[in-house]
């Protein structure tokens, strides 16, 4: 507590504009003034990637009982007739369709994600632009990709910074809030002075939830981020209307200006790692440790007697034997089961019908976990794990040290993410809708229809 | 833990409450809905009524009037713009031990959701509410400053009582209270504090989002969402906070009510240059300086030259000056004319805030500061170190705050209305479904 009140007290002392050579006027700019003409074409490919990905999770996410719920709620709640909520098109306020659409991409954990904010970036993000240039009647496709790439870039920031300033570790929703409230005060034209209130307003209403909570009592709150999202759409609203609400810290502490002072050169949105299976990214490097050493030993599964694993830390706290998806998404064990009967982990298999599959919950129930000192070390920013397997005759086998695939050192290809979002989306929305859809998220870099993607999204409406 | 919070929050009926907290609450009814009626007339609240229908729309799920405006949104939006709409004015019922607010955050989110999902609440149901609603945002509260590295706002911990309570109100089990504490703590703005003394702006205590967020939480649990535990209610390190559950009552021990209209901690040194003015028959002008001595988080308000009714809330010096200068703190002194009044401005320049290792030490349940005026003679006329009026163990007078309540609410409501809301007010228990509804409906009509 002292600690971070004597960081509070130097940290807000001085935060008029200049600070060690960053303006954070630079970072208004950049949000207010980019224009699609000044992003790299890479970075166009990534907001287009990240679109194909993210909404292809959030189509297949459109089965739990989350996303039912969550919409109802939103339609009910969040009352307006402005934004729709997928997958039947029903009419909420902006805010309500960011809140809904943003956790129902969050109720199944395949979207992308960045290892030093520790969460998910487009999550939040890429429903609120949709939310919002749906509810302000924009549909300018370039503007649109404009928005996702800023939204990746301020948030990616906002999480870094948070995390290094605040003594506990905060889900996605407490900075995806400032992503999205950066994108709202630029489609609703907000001047210079309501975009720092907008952002300061983000902050302070964006949930800090407590992530490791969720991670020991896995439930439906997970990572926050469509009650971010919302928060941050509302901040922008209230900034319109003149509500004050800044400075926000995490952007103007002094403190933190290394984070921010790249922005426009570095591009976070390139740094995103993509998800292969819908379950927590701390299982990933496990769950491949196991797959590779099932493909190489040719190991049956009925053969195995024991599975031990080393890790990081947070990885060991994904202890549950699951009886909800919510918890599955989160289980190590339970990751390391479906994977091995079935060579990869599909949506299927954490949703609640896959949850009583006896041969992966035999598995689970044999998983024993450690950490080790060297890979506490090298988390966040590399993940690792190894594997031993011992079967009934007494054979013992150890894997490499594994990592995920997907990280951004080893990009995967696009053909890679496009097979990904015909696996999720069309057992949900059958082939052609599936299709029609991909074409319609890729046509937007060339100029293609925004309301007509918008309007696929809403595939039961 | 005797009983789980869950179930107590279940099971509590009217008959269990003490007469003592009914009393509390019958009080905190009253000086709740005056603060709303003056909060009514800010730019802070006229800014959270009209965006509250862009955000949150009337939906198939019933509506709710906002509080001393008429417009109908759904319940959550009701509750936002009422806890702003209270919260604009620092003049409501506070917690100490907390450091903070929950009846900003209780009334308007439980006058919301009665009006949409409970047709047939009577004052008695209404009282089992509210009572399961203060009690368990204190302690969470409690919990909370107990076990978290930072100083949140209100917002954060009055969300886990309003989730629950309003999951209570819901006509939800056990469980489901349960949840929706889980899914309020999880949601709920854990905002810094001392972001907003060191920088005020409309943020303020957090409970406009607090509010709203306890309220989604409670029908989320009631439709099957699930984010149980609330740490601050269920957690090994909380578990202290909880043990005298149904037993004792924070909410009896630990409500205090303000005789002015801005931060507690600017209280009692209010009192005390009230009273030394008095007892010396001094005049402003035989001021050249004042020193405040107080605990460190205090002398953080300083506030000199506030130019927003927010930062006079969260000011020490220009509040004080004002009681010098004119006797007085009430709505006159968060008026425009007076943020430029150059008698008040010249005692709040000469105001010197001492940063008090002792005090600081002490101020954990009750706030102190210790007054000396530097006379123009050089004469010093000191106080002795105090805390403030209005705690529990000096408690404001049922007649204090009714005159309080009056010189806020009638003339913004008339006299007419003023007095109808008074009387149901400190009645409000006894009321039937009927004149309950009548009640709700006057307090939510426009201004």
């Amino acid at each position: 507590m002292r600690r971070a009140l004597r960081f509070f007290r130097r940290s807000i002392s001085k935060l008029s504009v200049t600070v060690r050579g960053l303006d954070v006027k630079d970072v208004i700019r950049f949000i207010l003034n980019t224009n699609y003409e000044d992003l790299p074409k890479a970075i166009i490919d990534d907001a287009v990637r990240a679109l194909v990905d993210t909404l292809g999770v959030g189509i297949a996410a459109t089965r739990t009982d989350l996303s039912r719920i969550i919409g109802n709620h939103a339609h009910t709640m969040f009352g307006g007739q402005a934004a729709q909520i997928w997958p039947d098109g029903k009419t909420a306020s902006p805010a309500g369709a960011a809140l809904a659409n943003g956790m129902t991409i969050d109720s199944v954990d395949a979207h992308d994600g960045q290892k030093l904010t520790k969460g998910h970036v487009g999550c939040g993000v890429i429903p609120s632009a949709i939310a919002m240039m749906q509810a302000e009647n924009r549909s300018d496709s370039k503007e649109f990709l404009t928005l996702v790439a800023i939204g990746y870039e301020v948030g990616s920031r906002a999480g870094i910074a948070l995390h290094r300033s605040a003594c506990d570790y905060h889900t996605s929703g407490a900075w995806i809030a400032l992503a999205v409230a950066a994108m709202g005060s630029r489609i609703l034209g907000l001047d210079e002075n309501q975009t720092r209130e907008a952002l300061g307003i983000a902050e302070y209403h964006g949930p800090r939830s407590q992530m490791m909570r969720t991670i020991d009592a896995p439930t439906m709150v997970k990572d926050g981020s469509g009650w971010g999202a919302m928060a941050g759409v509302s901040a922008a609203y209230l900034a319109r209307d003149g509500f004050t609400g800044a400075p926000a810290i995490s952007l103007e502490s002094p403190e933190l200006a290394d984070i921010w002072q790249d922005i426009g050169t570095r591009w976070y949105i390139q740094e995103q790692y993509i998800k292969l299976y819908p379950v927590c990214r701390w299982a990933q490097p496990a769950a491949e440790a196991v797959i590779a050493l099932q493909r190489d030993n040719d190991i049956a599964i009925k053969d195995i007697a024991a599975i031990r694993v080393e890790s990081f830390h947070e990885a060991k706290r994904l202890t549950s034997i699951p009886t909800t998806t919510e918890q599955a998404q989160y289980s190590l064990p339970f990751s390391l089961g479906a994977a091995l009967v079935f060579g990869t982990i599909g949506v299927d298999e954490v949703m609640e019908a896959g949850l009583n599959n006896p041969a992966v919950l035999r598995l689970a129930r044999l998983v024993e976990m450690e950490e080790t000192d060297a890979f506490n070390d090298a988390f966040p920013a590399r993940r690792f794990a190894r594997a031993h397997i011992s079967l009934t005759d007494g054979k013992r086998v150890t894997s490499e040290v594994t990592e995920a695939q997907g990280d951004p050192e080893e990009r995967l290809g696009h053909d890679v993410i496009r097979q990904k979002f015909l696996r999720f989306t069309e057992p949900v929305m059958g082939k052609e809708k599936a299709r029609g859809l991909l074409s319609s998220i890729e046509a937007l870099r060339d100029g293609g229809e925004l309301n007509d993607m918008i309007a696929r999204l809403s595939f039961k409406a | 833990m005797t009983v789980r919070f869950h179930e107590f929050a279940d099971q509590l009926q009217y008959q269990d409450i003490p007469q003592k907290a009914l009393w509390t609450l019958r009080r905190s009814f009253l000086d709740t809905m005056g603060v709303a009626a003056i909060g009514s007339t800010t730019e802070l609240s006229r800014i959270a009524r009209n965006v509250a229908p862009l955000i949150f729309g009337v939906g198939a799920a019933g509506q709710a009037r906002m509080l001393m405006d008429g417009r109908a949104v759904s319940p959550v939006g009701a509750a936002m713009a009422g806890a702003f709409t209270v919260d604009s004015i620092d003049a409501h019922d506070g917690t100490t031990p907390c450091k903070g607010h929950a009846g900003s955050a209780i009334f308007p989110a439980m006058i919301a959701m009665a009006q949409s999902s409970a047709p047939g609440m009577d004052g008695r149901g209404f009282a089992e509410i509210l009572a399961a609603a203060y009690e368990l945002c204190y302690r969470a509260g409690l919990a909370q400053h107990a076990t978290c590295a930072d100083y949140h706002t209100s917002g954060a911990w009055t969300a886990v009582g309003v989730a629950a309570a309003g999951a209570k109100l819901l006509g939800g089990t056990a469980e489901q209270i349960r949840q929706a504490a889980g899914i309020g703590e999880y949601h709920g703005p854990r905002s810094q504090m001392m972001r907003c003394i060191d920088h005020p702006t409309m943020l303020r205590d957090g409970v406009g989002w607090g509010a709203p967020s306890g309220v989604t939480a409670a029908y989320l649990a009631k439709e099957g969402f699930t984010g149980a535990p609330a740490l601050t209610c269920e957690g090994e390190e909380a578990a202290q906070f909880w043990e005298d559950l149904g037993d004792n009552w924070r909410l009896i021990e630990d409500t205090h009510y303000k005789a002015y209209p801005c931060c507690r901690w600017a209280h009692p040194a209010l009192d005390s240059v009230k009273d030394m003015m008095q007892t010396h028959a001094l005049d402003h002008r035989d001021i050249d300086r004042v020193e405040i001595r107080t605990f460190h988080y205090a002398t953080r308000l300083a506030g000199h030259e506030p130019s927003t009714q927010d930062e006079f809330a969260y000011a020490i010096a220009f509040p004080v000056a004002a009681m010098i200068v004119r006797g007085q703190v009430g709505v006159e002194e968060l008026g425009e004319n007076a943020l430029h009044d150059s008698d008040i401005l010249r005692v709040s320049r000469a105001v010197e805030l001492i940063d008090d290792p002792e005090l600081t030490r002490i101020s954990t349940d009750k706030r102190w500061a210790q007054v000396t005026l530097v006379l123009n003679d050089g004469r010093r006329v000191e106080d002795a170190p105090r805390t403030p009026r209005g705690d529990a163990d000096a408690p404001l007078s049922d007649d204090e705050i009714l005159s309080k309540y009056q010189s806020l609410a009638v003339p913004i409501l008339g006299e007419k209305r003023a007095a109808q809301i008074a009387k149901s007010a400190l009645n409000f228990d006894s009321l039937n479904a009927a004149e309950f509804a009548v009640f709700l409906g006057l307090v939510c009509e426009v201004v």
